[in-house]
């Protein structure tokens, strides 16, 4: 039971113990405040509060993390949220399963099927992440704008960093990662230019921008894990760089090819649509 | 003679101690964190309890008074506060077993968890005072910052005997002695829930085991007047540990109280004022602490005050049988507007 507004030492005060009649002083303590405004949702006076103090002290990195879980916390990001990502953290040993591979046989042309096979192998990891946190809120716009803010916030300490806060980043980006795979990634189907094609298109350009942002992503995910826990550090290092491979494989085909073959669009389409990302635009039936 | 026999024994005791500087800046409670197993009645007495001479329910805090046990007793008194729901968690924390579903019990349902309960057996006589305590364990979580939350927790299991001697050295001057082995297990620990999440972080929850030997003597001077004044002086945790831990202080410290019992029309009134800390992290004024028990028949009314909070309940013996209440509130430290609140229940069979 906790309730707000009682002042024992006053009513020590009205008794007869002497020497009390002035009310103790207590040093002021901003993190302390700043919680306390969180808690009672008055996050903009908080950050208010914490701006202020990092304009006079701009080397406290304290102040900064604690901006930062208040811009999070304007972006939606709650204890009963974070519980489940950190509690689940084990489950990115599934991000290190073999991608499924392309039937070679089938496709036209080696480059092309092998731009297919990386997309579909960045697909599979961003699936691993859906599934792993499948409990992760999923963030509207707005509050995608603030969690950007508040992982800005968290890289500007450099390496001052602390392990913990790392994390912290960690599931912030995961909480972003979720959001952009669900608003952004998928709708780059577009409808068939002509009468002869039978599938709809991938919009390049556009998959190009969206493996780039969510690759950069899921490294900077990778490495705050590993970063905080150290055992693990090998794992996600050779995840990232795997990862920055295959994203900037793709981005090499991206910039140099026009158009995705038909046998390699439908891979790519099926594998989007296996793994559930969301906006699929159908076209042609599908 | 006996004014300068006081006197001395007081500067004696004066000399021991002094105030612990105030270490932790996050949040303390002073009331319900304390590491002195103490019962109902003592807890609703703001455990302003060295000069009252009975305490129902349990052994008096001052061994000094142990002569002036009445008649010989036996019982056994089960305590539960609020937040029960919460033990088996706080157990398991103290038993190193963490899992996902006890960090969501533990630190995702609200901002404040406590619970405290104890079992005890008691015998208190005209010389000799014991008690075993099989088990008692208080449990007090806060979570602060919703978005990244900061945990405070402390936990803590105990396990031991209590022995209480006593005489009256001179007229209406009593000394007595105190030994407590404890056994416990406890956690104090302050972080933030996603270093649970890091390498470094798993070890911060693990329990951390002492055993504890007190000696702890202390004395009681009655002054032949009306209302019956006296003073008392108490030594508390002096003795010996098996492993000192940064975040469990239990420094030797010496405790005072000024006693009297006004007279009243119906039954008895004890009052005390103390100086005496909780849990050693105290500044000197939340030392001060002020009790009054009232006993009126089978039914005592208590209630106290001290600088983190106020307390009172009501307590019944009804032959065989006890049962008593207390309601308890503990301001956090450093947040003048919030406070937690803790019911106290006890029931109880003495012989």
């Amino acid at each position: 039971m906790a309730q707000p507004r009682l002042k024992p030492e006053t009513l020590l005060c009205a008794s007869m113990l002497a020497g009390c009649s002035k009310k103790e002083d207590k040093k002021q303590n901003t993190v302390l405040e700043a919680y306390r405004l969180i808690d009672e949702q008055r996050t903009d006076e908080a950050i208010e509060l914490l701006e202020s103090a990092i304009t006079k002290e701009p080397s406290n990195t304290e102040y900064k993390v604690v901006l930062a879980s208040a811009y999070a916390h304007k972006g939606g990001i709650k204890v009963q949220k974070l519980v489940p990502i950190i509690n689940h953290s084990e489950k990115l040993k599934k991000l290190g399963e073999k991608l499924p591979e392309l039937n070679k046989a089938e496709a036209k042309s080696q480059r092309v099927n092998q731009a297919a096979l990386n997309l579909s192998a960045v697909l599979v990891r961003f699936a691993g992440f859906l599934e792993a946190y499948a409990s992760v809120p999923l963030a509207t716009p707005n509050q995608a704008t603030y969690i950007r803010h508040a992982i800005y916030i968290l890289n500007e300490l450099g390496n001052k960093v602390k392990p913990e806060d790392a994390l912290y980043r960690a599931v912030l980006e995961i909480v972003l990662l979720k959001h952009i795979l669900a608003e952004n990634f998928v709708g780059e189907f577009l409808e068939p230019a002509n009468k002869e094609e039978t599938t709809c298109r991938i919009d390049l350009g556009n998959v190009n921008d969206a493996a780039i942002t969510l690759g950069k992503l899921l490294i900077d995910i990778l490495n705050d894990i590993g970063f905080s826990n150290p055992d693990q550090a090998e794992a996600m290092k050779r995840m990232a760089n795997e990862t920055s491979e295959t994203v900037s494989n793709l981005t090499i085909f991206f910039t140099s090819a026009t158009v995705v073959d038909e046998v390699s669009n439908i891979f790519v389409r099926q594998a989007a649509v296996q793994h559930g990302f969301g906006k699929i635009i159908k076209c042609n039936g599908f | 003679m006996q004014w300068v026999l006081t006197n001395a024994f007081l500067i004696f005791f004066l000399g021991i101690s002094g105030a612990q500087a105030q270490t932790l800046s996050f949040s303390r409670n002073a009331r319900t964190f304390e590491t002195q197993h103490s019962s109902l009645v003592t807890k609703s007495l703001a455990h302003s309890c060295l000069t009252i001479i009975d305490i129902p329910d349990g052994l008096p805090c001052n061994p000094s008074m142990t002569a002036l046990n009445k008649k010989p007793l036996f019982g056994v008194e089960l305590l539960l506060s609020n937040g029960y729901a919460s033990l088996e968690s706080v157990r398991k924390l103290l038993d190193g077993k963490i899992t996902q579903e006890m960090v969501d019990t533990m630190f995702s349902q609200g901002k404040v968890i406590q619970i405290e309960a104890n079992a005890d057996v008691n015998f208190k006589s005209k010389y000799l005072n014991a008690q075993y305590t099989p088990i008692t364990v208080k449990g007090f979580s806060v979570v602060r910052n919703e978005a990244n939350p900061d945990v405070e927790l402390y936990a803590i299991e105990e396990k031991g005997f209590t022995f209480q001697s006593g005489l009256e050295v001179f007229n209406d001057f009593y000394a007595g002695v105190q030994a407590r082995f404890i056994n416990r297990k406890f956690i104090s620990q302050r972080f933030k829930l996603v270093q649970l999440g890091t390498q470094v972080g798993k070890d911060l929850i693990k329990p951390k085991e002492q055993i504890a030997t007190y000696i702890e003597p202390g004395a009681t001077y009655f002054l032949a007047k009306t209302w019956r004044p006296r003073v008392s002086v108490f030594v508390a945790n002096l003795g010996y540990v098996s492993k000192q831990y940064e975040e469990l202080k239990t420094p030797v410290e010496a405790q005072y109280g000024l006693g009297f019992s006004p007279p009243v029309g119906w039954g008895d009134l004890d009052i005390s004022i103390e100086y005496r800390s909780m849990n050693y992290e105290e500044s000197d004024i939340e030392k001060l602490r002020l009790g009054a028990l009232y006993h009126f028949g089978s039914m005592y009314l208590s209630g106290g005050i001290d600088g983190n909070g106020i307390s009172g309940g009501v307590y019944y013996g009804l032959d065989k049988f006890n049962a008593g209440i207390v309601y308890s509130t503990t301001r956090f430290v450093d947040e003048e507007s919030f406070f937690a609140q803790t019911v106290y229940v006890q029931l109880g069979w003495q012989i």
